[in-house]
């Protein structure tokens, strides 16, 4: 039973990290239809940023995690300002779309490659690295907050998009963005905001993975979880990821502990292929009438 | 029996009623005309009745086979065709082979028969093209056959959807809002040619207009509709001395001159 | 001469994937990053075949081909059928490709895991590999050519429309998938029977961006223009060794770039064509005649 608390502990540890992930993934998804592949590269921002704030200018973890939260916020609205709006004002098709937004990540990516080189670092922090004995479970430091922020971050969010004006725009804007335009919202500062908000679940998922992970520039493949996550809860679903990343994250860490470590990302992604051939609209399903 | 019957037809998206128990008879080789303010759900009807939506209540029967709920391609098949409001031709192939899908939904032959090359492929290929020049100049934009149909001319791009359309053979076609953006000149041509259209192959036609002219001009039978339900049928005569009609589309001009 | 050999058979392999790339992104538009993944099946499975049980190489090779093939359904079919948009399946593959390199990482009878499989037989001299390649390209032509490749196209343009039309637009795409599986699935094959050694991280997501650079900057459309850019994309590390490292630095820039600027790629829809060289050859000819006459 021990055993079992302690992997339900880890499980939604990690689960709330992918939801957070699966948030900034699906919020993107479901106002602009399209699905950032650069998502990944975001990510690895995130870490490289912390990593570096801390290992070179000495700046305690909490300092780096927001520095790299705003980081990958701004790298976030770069690439919409520079390569997404001019592809969407060109009113490209889905394909296009997504050959830029690959052509995005595997430059950042690269460039990260040749430019840091592709070691990989374990994250400097001691701190978190410490294990938390809380009788019948263990938890590192990390563990919990990732759990405690990730969980806090999707509450500020939901209060901003359903209890602020600007929140509200967008989630008009994830029902029919050129209406919402046409009745007078600011449709750019509402896909800068939501492409920030985007970039901020990135850098700040990026630093937790580094964290409970390593630090290296291909990380940028964890986002694919992010997809499996959004997808099992039902695409474009806000409430859909969340509970697709938690799902997720049970699954996984279950996989791990009772049958094998190594199999772990395949069950991931047999249940993605078993989710599209029974449930194509994640467990939420058409029930969601409310796209957010 | 009728070639196509639509009963009780309603559709709902979340929780707007967008047709609400609708009826419609089609016979062999009418005219019919669709009409109706804006919102009045006449796209919705023939979305549901072409398969792209799936209806939540009544049935369709087209040609004694209840269609509600089938695959798109397959209703296709069965001998429905139709065109859409926002032209949806393939841009970056040829207006010939524009047509040539139309022909050939499903490949007459496989992929070694292909590979391979033997008569039997290049001249259904000769076929298919020959047949597609002979739509072409029905609708008279033969000399068009070479250009790509994302650069034609708006008018010309029209024609050709309704050349792709007649091209699947159909037994009833749905006409969506053919003369929109057209001026008084490109509307007589149009009335002028579907007419004709109508009368050389004798397909049964259902026409969604705003240019009521065409309409009146055209269908024995016109059908309006308002709001998802279905306001009035009758012949034009009837419908433009039916009170309710006039009410419906008056009081929608009305609205327009307070905005 | 063997250097330039050596790249000749590279460009050869490279062109058959990127055939697959073509009928599948290029003509049907869809979009995969996980091809990889099928090459990595078409070379496993051909060289065991022919490694530990003797089967000539070609026969092996074509199984591998249809093994790939079969496997992409485990991706098609789900993802490829009813209204899911173009994501699912992009998503999907890019999980194939991975799951595919993690399962033969961790399978040691035959595959020998993550150590890789060594020993294969060299096959791949320049005959073959420019046969196979000329096969597969010409087959590629004749397929894209015919009704079959006509019904792609009207998917890419307008899925809609295509539908309404008649057109079964799940069957056609599987269609699409299963061939450019096959057709990578042979590639991969190739590259067995080169290398003669290979791991699973050998198939890696940059072998799908190659290949998907090729056809981008080629041009969707076209057959000669993804093969082109196959051609230099493969020589081009070659003849730039200083810069070869940051190739894919460039290639995802170009990507960002070409979309922005000329979508089209190089060659657009169109093939090359000699007719325009032909035809000012002609004229060459006429001006001399008349300069002859007046000379007289």
């Amino acid at each position: 039973m021990n055993i079992f608390l302690q992997q339900l502990a880890t499980g939604l540890s990690i689960g709330s990290v992918y939801a957070l992930l699966a948030v900034g993934y699906a919020l993107i998804y479901s106002i602009f239809d399209f699905t950032n592949f650069a998502f990944g590269a975001l990510m690895m921002i995130g870490t490289y940023a912390a990593f570096y704030s801390i290992s070179l200018v000495n700046i305690p973890l909490l300092g780096a995690i927001i520095i790299a939260m705003l980081i990958t916020a701004i790298a976030s609205i770069l690439v919409e300002l520079l390569a997404y709006r001019p592809m969407r004002a060109k009113k490209a098709s889905r394909l296009y779309l997504m050959i830029t937004a690959m052509g995005v990540n595997i430059f950042i990516q690269n460039l990260a490659i040749q430019t840091i080189g592709g070691s990989v670092k374990a994250f400097p922090s001691d701190w978190a690295k410490q294990v938390v004995d809380f009788g019948i479970v263990k938890m590192p430091r990390s563990d919990i907050l990732a759990a405690v922020i990730s969980l806090t971050m999707l509450v500020i969010l939901w209060h901003f998009l359903y209890k602020s004006r600007l929140g509200l725009g967008i989630r008009a804007s994830a029902y029919d963005t050129r209406t919402a335009g046409l009745m007078g919202l600011n449709v750019n500062l509402i896909s800068l905001t939501v492409f920030a908000i985007s970039g901020f679940t990135a850098g700040l998922s990026g630093v937790f993975f580094g964290m409970k992970y390593a630090v290296y520039p291909a990380m940028g493949g964890i986002s694919n979880k992010a997809f499996i996550a959004a997808v099992i809860g039902g695409l474009g679903s806000l409430p859909g990821a969340v509970i697709g990343g938690i799902v997720l994250g049970l699954i996984e860490t279950m996989v791990s502990a009772y049958i094998s470590t190594t199999f772990r990302d395949l069950f991931s992604y047999a249940t993605l292929v078993l989710i599209l051939l029974f449930l194509p609209n994640g467990l939420l399903g058409k029930s969601v009438q409310d796209k957010l | 029996m009728s070639l196509l019957e639509v009963e009780n037809l309603t559709v709902q998206f979340g929780g707007l009623k967008a047709l609400t128990k609708v009826n419609l008879k089609v016979d062999e080789g009418e005219f019919i005309g669709l009409i109706g303010p804006n919102g009045a759900g006449k796209t919705t009807l023939f979305n549901a009745i072409t398969g792209v939506v799936k209806p939540c209540e009544g049935d369709i029967i087209f040609r004694q086979k209840n269609i509600k709920g089938m695959r798109p391609d397959k209703i296709a098949l069965s001998g429905v065709s139709r065109t859409f409001q926002n032209i949806r031709l393939f841009p970056k192939m040829k207006v010939f082979e524009n047509v040539e899908i139309g022909i050939n939904r499903v490949a007459q032959y496989g992929i070694i028969d292909a590979v391979i090359g033997l008569p039997k492929q290049r001249n259904k290929d000769k076929e298919t093209y020959e047949e597609a020049l002979k739509y072409l100049e029905q609708v008279g934009i033969l000399e068009y056959k070479d250009a790509y149909a994302g650069e034609l001319p708006y008018g010309i791009q029209r024609r050709l959807e309704i050349a792709r359309a007649i091209a699947t053979k159909p037994k009833i076609l749905f006409l969506d809002e053919p003369a929109a953006g057209m001026n008084n000149d490109e509307t007589n041509d149009l009335i002028n040619f579907l007419g004709k259209l109508h009368k050389d192959t004798g397909i049964a036609i259902v026409l969604i207009e705003h240019h009521l002219e065409v309409v009146m001009e055209l269908c024995k039978n016109i059908m309006v509709l308002n709001l998802g339900n279905m306001l009035a049928h009758g012949s034009p005569v009837e419908i433009q001395n039916n009170p309710d009609v006039i009410k419906a589309y008056i009081g929608e001009r009305r609205q327009k001159t307070n905005v | 001469m063997g250097y330039a050999r050596g790249i000749l058979i590279l460009m050869s392999i490279n062109i058959v994937g990127v055939c697959g790339i073509i009928i599948l992104t290029g003509y049907t538009g869809l979009f995969s990053l996980g091809h990889a993944g099928f090459m990595s099946i078409g070379a496993y499975v051909s060289a065991i075949l022919t490694k530990y049980f003797g089967i000539p190489f070609l026969i092996s090779m074509i199984i591998g081909g249809l093994i790939a093939s079969l496997s992409s359904l485990i991706v098609g079919y789900p993802t490829l059928r009813g209204k899911l948009k173009g994501d699912y399946f992009a998503i999907a593959m890019m999980g194939f490709a991975e799951s595919i390199r993690l399962l033969f990482s961790n399978i040691y009878p035959y595959f020998n895991g993550a150590l890789g499989l060594s020993g294969i037989p060299l096959k791949m001299n320049l005959t073959t590999s420019l046969i196979i390649c000329i096969i597969v390209v010409f087959f590629t032509y004749r397929y894209l050519h015919s009704q079959h490749g006509k019904l792609s196209i009207s998917i890419r343009e307008q899925e809609v429309a295509a539908e309404l039309i008649g057109v079964n637009v799940t069957k056609e795409k599987l269609k699409s998938l299963l061939i450019s599986a096959f057709l990578c699935g042979i590639s991969g094959g190739m590259m067995a029977f080169y290398y003669t050694y290979m791991t699973p991280n050998t198939f890696s997501a940059e072998l799908s961006n190659n290949m998907l650079a090729a056809v981008v900057f080629g041009g969707m459309g076209s057959i000669s223009g993804p093969v082109i850019a196959t051609i230099i994309l493969t020589a081009l590390p070659e003849v730039l060794r200083a810069v070869a490292r940051w190739r894919l630095v460039i290639y995802g820039l170009l990507m960002i770039v070409v979309m922005l600027f000329r979508p089209e790629g190089l060659l657009g829809n169109k093939e090359i064509s000699l007719y325009p060289l032909i035809q000012r050859l002609k004229k060459g000819k006429r001006v001399e005649s008349v300069i002859a006459k007046e000379g007289k």
